[in-house]
């Protein structure tokens, strides 16, 4: 009933929920900006409906590679050993949805994630594979996929470096360990 | 006691929760990975504007999946809920923000409807986590409609849904139905999505429209859950919210 606490609860509440949570999402939607108005650590919260939003013709794809040997050939490396695959992620690793957000283009970000990336590597390599030789540098290469070249059996699985034109692979990241 | 449709609510997407962060992290398997320094971390730096939370030491991680599961169980089965409700939102938002590279849509859901149910625990005579509910849901789909007809390219492109079934999701049958049926009817496809979710508002809002947003609403999720391997928690999360729009009969308890 009007004037009634539940009532004015119910309105205050609604006006709370809708000036926090609906018109930030509409926001963002509209205008692709952080809602000025809302705290900065939530802001993130209002981005749920874009998935999907563009065609894929052709899309990055990332691979790891490091060499044992100063001037030795790149070896590749299993992606799937360092950062395991979950059904969930779409048949993918924590790796490609971080090679997804910050290695797509080259630039600062890139770089500083590379160069994290390879500093871990080389901890996590050496925990894995105490008894072998230990890398002397790694680098990420971007390729370029076309779709359309999958047969969808059994979920997503990278094609090979191999399977790419020398034109579609560039070098997203290098490192040399110090 | 009929069931509410607040009940119905928590105990779906409870039980769609439970399902997914199994399934995400392969039964806690790769949950070292996530929640550990095991694993490889974004650091706080980088992430500006972002809630990043501290990591588990490696030895705790079993025990945090112990508690983390079991909340969420106990706020599923309606077990004290005023506590149960408050605890499963801090560890949901917990794993959310312990790693950003599982950090998908679906989290965010999570965090939005276990905050709104939070507050309906502590105050269940109001009528208001109903509506902010159905508000929350019609919003979703309008804001997809208009990120895909004027950020996107679903309006201009006859292709967009053609490629991307084409990618990290494609199973068997997308494989086979990108082949066999025409670019036509994907544009058509596309544009019905579109309108779909652009006109939400109106068709969940309007009693004489409910019926057809549900049936339009359920071959969406369905179709995307048919059409795309493994990507059915997030359409299972959104039809979670389907019975909050379904009028209480005359001995239903009313919240």
């Amino acid at each position: 009933m009007k004037g009634s606490p539940v009532f004015k609860k119910d309105v205050f509440f609604i006006v709370f929920f809708v000036v926090f949570l609906i018109a930030p999402s509409l926001y963002m939607a509209f205008f692709k900006q952080k809602p000025p108005w809302t705290p900065r650590l939530a802001s993130h919260l209002y981005d749920t409906g874009n998935l999907f939003p563009r065609q894929a013709i052709q899309i990055p794809l990332f691979y790891l590679q490091m060499q044992t040997k100063k001037d030795g050939p790149w070896i590749a490396l299993d992606e799937r050993e360092y950062f395991p695959i979950s059904k969930g992620l779409g048949y993918r690793t924590r790796f490609s949805r971080l090679s997804d957000i910050y290695l797509t283009q080259d630039g600062p970000i890139c770089a500083v994630i590379g160069k994290l990336l390879a500093d871990w590597f080389y901890r996590r390599h050496h925990t894995l594979h105490p008894d072998q030789l230990p890398p002397v540098s790694f680098r990420i290469l971007r390729a370029y996929y076309r779709v359309g070249l999958q047969t969808g059996q059994g979920g997503w699985v990278q094609p090979p470096i191999g399977s790419y034109s020398e034109n579609d692979i560039e070098v997203a990241y290098a490192n040399v360990r110090a | 006691m009929r069931t509410s449709a607040l009940d119905t609510f928590r105990i779906c997407l409870g039980t769609v929760m439970l399902g997914h962060f199994a399934y995400l992290t392969q039964g806690w398997t790769l949950a070292w990975e996530w929640l550990s320094q095991t694993g490889f971390h974004v650091p706080s730096t980088l992430l500006p504007g972002m809630p990043v939370a501290p990591l588990l030491p490696e030895a705790l991680v079993p025990w945090f999946g112990v508690l983390f599961f079991a909340s969420l169980l106990a706020w599923t089965l309606g077990f004290h809920l005023r506590w149960t409700s408050l605890l499963a939102l801090f560890l949901v938002a917990y794993v959310t923000w312990a790693d950003i590279l599982t950090h998908y849509s679906i989290n965010r859901i999570f965090i939005i409807s276990l905050t709104i149910m939070t507050f309906a625990a502590w105050d269940r005579s109001s009528s208001w986590p109903l509506r902010v509910l159905q508000i929350f849901l019609v919003t979703m789909y309008f804001v997809a409609g208009w990120s895909k007809a004027v950020h996107g390219d679903w309006l201009t492109s006859p292709i967009t849904l053609w490629t991307q079934l084409q990618i990290y999701y494609m199973n068997s049958w997308s494989a086979q139905l990108v082949q066999e049926l025409p670019i036509a009817f994907w544009k058509v496809i596309q544009w019905g999505v579109v309108a779909f979710e652009l006109s939400a508002p109106v068709l969940f809002f309007n009693r004489k429209f409910l019926p057809a947003a549900f049936v339009l609403g359920i071959a969406l999720h369905l179709g995307i859950g048919w059409l795309m391997q493994d990507v059915i928690s997030f359409g299972l999360a959104m039809l979670c919210f389907y019975p909050l729009f379904i009028k209480p009969g005359p001995q239903t308890k009313h919240l």
